[in-house]
């Protein structure tokens, strides 16, 4: 490997953690470019803390440098101080591997996986010296490809890029590269490799679609361009998750990282079916590994890295039907090697207090519930199948082994909410808290500390709730002093306290989230003028997001506060995730009423995702407890 | 058993802080499979104490870190395991296994036990005489007090006190002395033996001017390449800026008034 850098000494001592720039970690894919003959560039649009916390980048790097005649390297943003250093010096942004200018590859993969990294987005483009929008590239420029979570609804951004892959990765990417490569051996253009790539299922080419917009703003219609274009994109699904590939060894980070742990995947998808959350629906349907599978991988990873923790992930790890055998496995193992094993999202029942006693130092950590409302008729409504009692009983059996510590996340501005259900978060974290002090005196440690979040609802794609108005920034700021103030009057409000989230970036997460092209000058504007690392609190100008958005006219009470009619053309409204528009408005109409909808292992909804045929929809699950919890 | 391991850094992984560079190998040898000892407590972590940091982008063939082992293993063989866990830019270059501590001693650990350092000081550009003027001065000088910066401010620091040797190499590798106390014994050149081995994975640019500092390290006085470079820049009448790359060739302790190599310190 060369050791030339593509930063100078100068800079790299003038800048904070120069070892973000550097690459050469441990697993990093070491190969000729010259010798390959796809060179793809995989980004994470945020610093590099956050970007080598993510595992799908872990995965599709694994994946690509398993092809000989690819080498994947990555790039993650330039901090701002970077930013600044590189504009000044016309510094080309480069590979963190060859550190070689992002403009030599034949692809840039970004992966997309907030709204708020849209201006990183344009940042790593201009840095690059590639052409913001799509149609001014030429046969020099990189493809352009955007995956993840947004990609489901990417209008905001779709001008920016050439194409999108919707759904999970791991499945069409070969298909890509040969197209690809025999499109440059035919002496082909990049126009007729992204037409023939609009073939492959769950890839969308936004240029080959047009939209016509009614005087409402609202749109009029969204075709393809040509009759061989496929007016519906069906996202691409792995159907058995022991068989596709996942990496043997992950790169392993110098700098301490926001992940600093393995991750294992147990499965993909969540049965429960809340209607707020959009993962919830998109990774339909839901797919377990195998805990033999499961144990081999964590071992591979764990002896390739040296890393001191591991973390079980799901949406709903009390839900994977092997937890108990995986982890009861794993224990003893991870002792052994004195590794810690961290399970987020686990369900409080007599099991994980039984694990978590085993796993976690019961004087310093807390126990996590989210009910994300304070009211059963609220929780009815977004359908989470979490009951007071259930609550209750979790907090009392951690109580009793030797907890103290309860940490609530809740979610304000849910459609339908009232005064009556925002006093409930606070009377709910009292309840917890009096479960603490009926407990024996002898059986207590200190006092009871609950802490309680909240969070600004966002109504998002491909979920019942895409039809909800958003309440606005200041109907949640009276919501947010509301609940403080019914928090203070509490009984236990010493043993209380309440957090909250800031609400103008949320209220922009929500425009972008349920957003059209029209949005996508504005993004651009907002770039241009600074507007980099909007996720992060302290960078974001919202006052200069504000002028921009009255300048062209977008308007929060479009795009947020008003109720989508069901015969409005939804911007995402060509993207099929199996599961179905009619399955989410019958949802959408039981939200309303208040009604409850059994999850997948209990009872079919015929939601639409068994199109796939795999995980849940063709083995369903016998849970012993019956599911519901 | 209680292991001391030296190792090289270098290339890329200059830019490596001292807390990510402890990371590191505590990574690497959970990768060796080296039987470690570990705390007590509920998140024990391993028995490690590592030597001097080394400040960004300097590059270094004298670093140490101590490891503590539970099974008695062969030096060779906890080299070679550590060795094949290395990323560009480490090496391995020791491992010594110490005695067994005498149980009423104070414990020594790699960090406390430095006093000193040899540092060898590369020329990015041609200074046309000028360094060498500076180095020149600066071995006759009683004095040379520059600020050092510290967690409130600067403070004024006598570098010329703590340094022991200064000595100008030449192409052909061959040292010559401008000062010299006793308190080190300093290589004869740099083509062989200890001398070839600790200036390894120094870079050097053909004809640029390279001096040798042997000077005081640790927690009580320590000269660090920087301040080397800043008493050079005072002396020199230079103004400040990046004149050297720095190279660190060995880290050493105090033992009967004289500085012995961390390696064979007992």
């Amino acid at each position: 490997m060369s050791s030339k850098l593509a930063l100078s000494e100068e800079i790299l001592l003038s800048v904070e953690k120069p070892a973000r720039y550097i690459g050469g970690e441990i697993n990093m894919a070491v190969k000729d470019p010259e010798k390959v003959d796809i060179r793809f560039v995989m980004c994470f649009p945020d610093v590099y803390e956050v970007g080598m916390s993510h595992l799908g980048i872990q995965i599709l790097y694994d994946m690509f440098n398993r092809r000989p005649d690819t080498y994947c390297e990555r790039v993650y943003s330039p901090w701002t101080d970077l930013d600044a250093i590189m504009r000044e010096k016309h510094i080309p942004l480069f590979s963190l591997e060859t550190q070689s200018p992002i403009k030599d590859f034949d692809f840039l993969g970004i992966t997309l996986q907030y709204e708020m990294c849209y201006t990183n987005v344009l940042q790593v483009l201009d840095l690059a010296g590639i052409p913001l929008h799509a149609e001014d590239r030429t046969e020099d420029d990189p493809i352009v490809v955007g995956g993840g979570p947004c990609t489901y609804n990417p209008e905001p951004i779709a001008e920016f890029f050439d194409f999108f892959y919707i759904g999970e990765g791991e499945t069409a990417y070969d298909d890509i590269l040969d197209l690809y490569k025999e499109n440059k051996k035919r002496g082909g253009t990049r126009k007729d490799f992204l037409r023939q790539v609009s073939h492959i299922q769950g890839m969308y080419v936004p240029s080959l679609y047009e939209v016509t917009y009614k005087e409402d703003g609202t749109i009029a219609s969204f075709a393809p361009v040509a009759e061989d274009v496929p007016a519906k994109i069906l996202k691409q699904v792995v159907t058995d998750l022991d068989t596709c590939v996942y990496p043997d060894k992950q790169l392993l980070p110098f700098l301490k990282v926001v992940q600093d742990r393995v991750v294992l995947e147990l499965q993909r998808g969540c049965t429960r079916g809340c209607r707020f959350c959009q993962a919830g629906m998109i990774y339909r349907p839901t797919r377990e590994r195998s805990v033999e599978h499961l144990c081999a991988i964590a071992r591979n990873l764990l002896n390739t890295s040296g890393q001191d923790e591991m973390n079980l992930s799901s949406l709903s790890s009390s839900d994977f039907s092997g937890l108990p055998e995986l982890v009861y496995t794993m224990i003893d193992e991870c002792r052994e090697r004195h590794v810690n094993l961290s399970l987020p999202s686990l369900r409080i029942d007599s099991f994980a207090v039984d694990v978590m006693q085993k796993v976690q130092d019961v004087n310093r950590s807390s126990i996590t519930f989210a009910p994300e409302a304070g009211t059963q008729r609220m929780r009815n409504v977004i359908n989470k199948g979490l009951t007071e009692e259930d609550i209750l009983s979790g907090a009392a059996k951690a109580f009793a082994a030797g907890w103290n510590k309860v940490k609530l996340y809740f979610m304000l501005g849910l459609p339908t909410e009232t005064e009556t259900d925002v006093a409930g978060i606070a009377e709910l974290g009292n309840a917890i808290a009096r479960e603490f002090y009926a407990l024996p005196k002898e059986q207590r440690h200190g006092r009871a500390n609950v802490t309680i979040s909240t969070s600004y609802f966002i109504a998002k794609p491909f979920t019942p709730f895409q039809w909800m108005p958003m309440i606005s920034k200041d109907v949640f700021l009276t919501r947010q002093r509301l609940l403080k103030a019914t928090v203070q009057e509490q009984r236990n409000a010493k043993s209380l306290v309440y957090h909250w989230h800031d609400a103008e970036t949320s209220e922009l997460e929500g425009i972008f989230a349920r957003g059209d092209r029209k949005l996508s000058r504005v993004i651009e504007e907002a770039y241009r003028r600074g507007c980099i690392y909007d996720a992060w609190t302290e960078n974001f100008k919202y006052d200069i997001w504000k002028e921009i958005m009255d300048k062209y006219g977008v308007s929060v009470e479009f795009y947020n506060l008003r109720e989508r009619p069901y015969d409005e053309i939804l911007p995402w409204d060509h993207i099929d995730i199996g599961v179905r528009r009619d399955f989410l408005y019958r949802e959408y109409e039981r939200a309303k009423q208040e009604l409850v909808t059994p999850n997948c292992m209990t009872k079919c909804s015929g939601c639409g995702a068994a199109v796939f045929g795999c995980g849940i929809c063709v083995k369903p699950r016998k849970k012993a407890d019956g599911g519901e919890a | 058993m209680k292991v001391r391991i030296g190792f090289a850094k270098f290339d890329r992984m200059r830019f490596l802080g001292h807390l990510d560079v402890m990371r590191f190998f505590q990574h690497a040898i959970a990768r060796a499979g080296l039987p470690v000892a570990y705390s007590a407590g509920f998140h024990p972590h391993m028995i490690l104490s590592f030597a001097q940091p080394l400040a960004l982008s300097v590059s270094s063939d004298g670093e140490y870190f101590d490891v503590e082992l539970t099974e008695d293993l062969e030096a060779q063989e906890i080299k070679e395991r550590l060795q094949g866990t290395m990323c560009d830019g480490f090496a391995i270059t020791d491992a010594y296994v110490l005695p067994q501590q005498e149980p009423n001693t104070k414990k020594q650990t790699g960090m406390s036990l430095i006093a000193g350092a040899l540092y060898l000081l590369e020329e990015t550009e041609s200074y046309q005489g000028q360094l060498l003027a500076a180095a020149t001065a600066l071995a006759a000088a009683q004095k040379a007090v520059v600020a050092k910066p510290t967690k409130n401010g600067t403070r004024d620091v006598d570098v010329r006190s703590g340094i022991h040797a200064l000595g100008i190499v030449s192409e052909d590798g061959a040292i010559r002395w401008l000062c010299d106390d006793d308190v080190f014994a300093v290589p004869e050149n740099l083509t062989e033996g200890f001398g070839a081995e600790r200036s390894r994975h120094a870079a050097h640019r053909p004809g640029a001017l390279r001096m040798l500092f042997a000077v005081d390290a640790g927690s009580e006085n320590n000269i660090s390449a920087e301040l080397l470079s800043d008493a050079l820049s005072v002396s020199g009448g230079i103004p400040e800026g990046r004149m050297f790359s720095s190279h660190r060739m060995e880290l050493y302790g105090l033992k009967d008034g004289h500085m012995e190599s961390l390696l064979t310190m007992k």
